[in-house]
């Protein structure tokens, strides 16, 4: 684990802990690694949310369990946080929020953010005045601060420019005053990082990947990448349709692809379940299909606004039938980009749909990143200009039928959800089922060549594997850098897997798995592809990601490390 | 001189008498009296015996599932403005399975034609009620008579907003194909409700029954007013057929979205600008 200091903000929604959250982090990462989540609760204002700010010398992308620094926002919001506090917890708020009980039992430090807003004009300054009081604490440029809030305001006016900078400086000061101030020195070496969200790399990849036409339907956290690229509209000429249900959303991708655009959906579970029998549509019409499935907990509603590791399944075997598919599940930003992109890249190129199953805390968490530099050969249509005598199912030797558009070029663009012949039209041969099914699932040969790898770090002995997919790969990565026996294997391609991780598994000594669900379902995956048990598990499915601490702890129960 | 006819040998899967053959008919030589590029065209069906009417028209076609050949259509309409877009299916398929996709499209008023074959009954899946079924059809999943009330999907379009809604028969061949040649011509969503004897599992709603309770609307309608529409519409006694509304005021899809603002390029011809992309890093 990284030396590091967890900073939580706790109060209702509606209170603005995002605003400091963003404030915070938008300043922090000119100066070192940080990284924040929030847990949030499926209502619009009360409740009790919490974000959690975690800063470090090193870069890190994992929560961490225990709080350093608890900042209060009304006296019921430190309930359901005690069993995340230690001796040492610092618990900052108005005097108001805790009991006397809670006073004597914990180092409690009064502060009053809307006195202190009110001194610099406006109580609604109080964010901001907290923004001030931790970058005081931390002792971060004043400077990056100010342009930040410049930046956010200047549409507001100058007054309330002066005013925001105001309530900083105060809590600035007054936190650089106080005895809870930290001897946090940044990394020397550090280089101002972009921060971004998984919601923000997918939207980049799929405007690299060429979408040019998105039907969806609203459900979390599934929305935001289309609220993104509804937001993009305009400037790079994305059509987003609101459907009706999920059901037309999926089918009017299908027939988007058909006519010749770049189309994907976005939704949850609950919302692909509706899907299915779309994705089965796109397995015989041999049309392409991009489709985004964020995981929240289920079965059913689950918990909304939460995360969880446990559609794998349900994306595996969506749809009656065989046919071929592809699943990625991002864990690194970069990622996001890059696989985001390809997906649209490969539903083309073979015809097939293709998943990009992501979750809400990979989603929604603000990370930092590298300059990432977008892929350039994946927006290209794998579409031919049809002759007079075009079939659009033919077989060809290449193994893939070459896929004409209707309206360009002379032939005509026949596609049937019925078994059908190389023309298109259905049949009842048993002959032509047969070829025609081979043809399809012929397609897991052909891709063979586009299956990546798992990224291996860590030891390079591979003898005690920690494997994980999608998004706990940066909570496995921080423990398996500070835990030089172990080596983490990291799968954001989960299907269909390359052979060569069966000798991976093979030659290790030792194996655990690492999921966020109940069940194992990606090491069940594993143990059914490659005949290798893998009792080995550490598994969550509370509805929260994993803490770094916590897994360490777990993997220490195991005796990993 | 367009030809949306086959010139080879199909066996087509109806069954003999079907009305479907008539409307077959009337189909390619409405399409072929317009004149249209048959690879310009494009069906979009679901499942049933009507919705096999794509494979038997030489044009492009997406026949995919149950309910949603219009979501279909209404996608296909929308990025690429440039092609003449049917949908096509029975009732059940439309009006039954497709029912939510019915409401929003009319909403969307998408630049389609919306042909259902309307016989009141299932074919495909033997002899079940369709929504539009009578009260008092007995089938084999209602075998004490339909007791719900049937779908009136005319006054249904027109209340949702439909900005062309006509009805045609397919016993009366000449005005049915005129039909079908004005709703293609209209810019925007046009629903063409075609009734149909189905000769094998619907004996109450026969050829004759039809003839006898249908009429057809003369030069006395005004067709571009809503409230008359609706009272012919909403007159069970006796069914009216035509055009029972025609309203081009209303902005199609691709003038009303934001999205196109008079540029009516397909997104396919449309490039990327892959510097604009890295640049949002």
């Amino acid at each position: 684990m990284k030396e590091s200091i967890t900073i939580v903000l706790s109060g209702e929604a509606g209170q603005g802990l995002q605003t400091v959250e963003e404030f915070l982090v938008e300043s922090l990462t000119h100066e070192t690694y940080v990284f924040s989540s929030k847990e949030v609760m499926s209502r619009v204002r009360g409740g009790n949310n919490s974000v959690e700010i975690r800063i470090s010398n090193h870069p890190i992308q994992a929560l961490r369990y225990t709080i350093d620094y608890l900042f209060l926002f009304n006296n019921h919001s430190l309930e359901r946080l005690l069993p995340r506090l230690h001796s040492k917890t610092q618990i900052i708020g108005e005097d108001s929020f805790l009991t006397d009980d809670q006073k004597k039992q914990f180092n409690f430090n009064e502060v009053n953010f809307i006195e202190i807003a009110k001194q610099a004009g406006n109580r609604l300054y109080f964010n901001i005045a907290m923004f001030g009081f931790i970058s005081g604490l931390l002792n971060s440029s004043k400077t990056f601060a100010h342009q930040t809030i410049t930046k956010r305001f200047i549409r507001k006016g100058e007054d309330v420019v002066n005013g925001n900078i105001t309530a900083f400086n105060l809590g600035y000061d007054l936190a650089q005053d106080s005895s809870l101030k930290l001897d946090f020195k940044p990394n020397e070496n550090f280089k101002p990082l972009k921060v971004l969200t998984g919601n923000d790399v997918l939207s980049i990849g799929a405007l690299a990947g060429g979408v040019n036409y998105l039907a969806a339907y609203p459900m979390s956290p599934g929305t935001t990448l289309m609220q993104l690229l509804e937001a993009k509209t305009h400037d790079f000429g994305v059509l987003v349709e609101q459907a009706e249900d999920e059901i037309a959303a999926l089918n009017m991708v299908i027939g988007a692809w058909y006519a010749g655009a770049r189309a994907m959906t976005t939704t949850s579970g609950g919302g692909f379940a509706l899907m299915t029998e779309a994705v089965s549509l796109a397995g015989i019409t041999e049309n392409p299909a991009v489709i985004h499935v964020a995981q929240r907990p289920g079965p059913a509603t689950g918990l909304p606004t939460r995360t969880e590791q446990a559609d794998l399944n349900l994306v595996l075997y969506a749809g009656h039938g065989e046919f071929p598919r592809v699943i990625f599940a991002p864990g690194k930003l970069s990622s996001g980009v890059e696989l985001m992109a390809r997906s649209f890249h490969l539903a083309d190129k073979y015809q097939i749909p293709v998943f990009m199953l992501s979750d809400q805390y990979w989603l929604e968490s603000l990370a930092q990143t590298d300059d990432i530099t977008i892929p350039r050969n994946y927006s290209k249509n794998h579409i031919i200009e049809t002759e007079r005598d075009y079939k659009r199912y033919a077989f060809d030797p290449s193994g893939l039928s070459p896929r004409g558009i209707p309206g360009l070029g002379k032939g005509f663009v026949k596609v049937d959800s019925d078994e059908h012949d190389e023309e298109g039209l259905l049949t009842e041969s048993f002959d032509m089922r047969v070829r025609m099914h081979e043809k399809r699932l012929n397609k897991f040969n052909l891709m063979k060549e586009d299956l990546l790898e798992p990224s291996v770090e860590g030891n390079p002995t591979k003898k005690n594997l920690v494997i994980g997919w999608g998004s706990t790969y940066g909570v496995i990565h921080e423990i398996v850098t500070s835990n030089p026996e172990l080596t983490h294997v990291h799968f954001e391609h989960v299907y269909p897997l390359p052979d060569s991780v069966e000798s991976l598994l093979r030659d290790a000594d030792k194996i655990v798995v690492i999921e966020n669900n109940a069940t194992g379902q990606f090491a069940n995956l594993l143990q059914m592809t490659f005949g290798i048990k893998l009792n080995n598990r550490i598994l969550k499915y509370n509805g929260e990601p994993f803490h770094v601490d916590e897994l360490e702890q777990k993997l220490k129960e195991k005796a990993y490390v | 001189m367009s030809n949306f006819n086959f010139n080879y040998d199909i066996d087509m899967a109806w069954c003999p008498g079907c009305g479907n053959f008539p409307i077959r008919d009337m189909i390619i030589e409405a399409l072929n009296e317009l004149n249209l590029d048959p690879t310009q065209v494009v069906f979009s069906s679901g499942i049933g015996q009507a919705a096999k009417m794509p494979q038997y028209i030489d044009s492009n076609y997406f026949n995919g599932l149950h309910g949603r050949g219009l979501s279909v259509a209404s996608a296909i309409s929308a990025v690429n403005p440039e092609l003449v877009v049917i949908a096509e299916g029975g009732d059940g398929d439309m009006y039954g399975e497709g029912g939510n996709h019915l409401i929003h499209n009319i909403r969307r008023n998408p630049n389609l034609l919306h042909i259902v074959h309307d016989n009141m009954v299932y074919g495909l899946t033997k002899g079940q009620a369709a929504p539009t079924s009578p009260i008092g059809l007995v089938t084999p999943t209602q075998i004490d008579g339909v007791y719900n009330e049937p779908i009136n999907p005319m006054a249904l379009a027109l209340s949702l907003g439909a900005t062309f809604v006509a009805r045609g028969f397919s016993g009366d061949k000449q005005k049915t194909k005129e039909l079908i040649k004005q709703a293609i011509q209209h810019k925007g969503y046009a629903i063409l409700d075609i009734f149909h004897p189905c000769v094998t599992y619907n004996k109450i709603n026969t050829f004759a029954w039809f003839k006898r309770n249908t009429y057809w609307l003369d030069e006395t309608h005004d067709k571009t007013n809503l409230q008359d529409a609706l009272k012919v519409a909403l007159n069970l006694d006796k069914l009216a057929c035509g055009i029972l509304y025609q309203n081009n005021d209303t902005p199609d899809y691709h003038t009303r979205n934001p999205f196109y603002q008079g540029n009516l390029t397909p997104l396919y011809k449309r490039e990327r600008d892959l510097d604009k992309v890295q640049e949002l890093l």
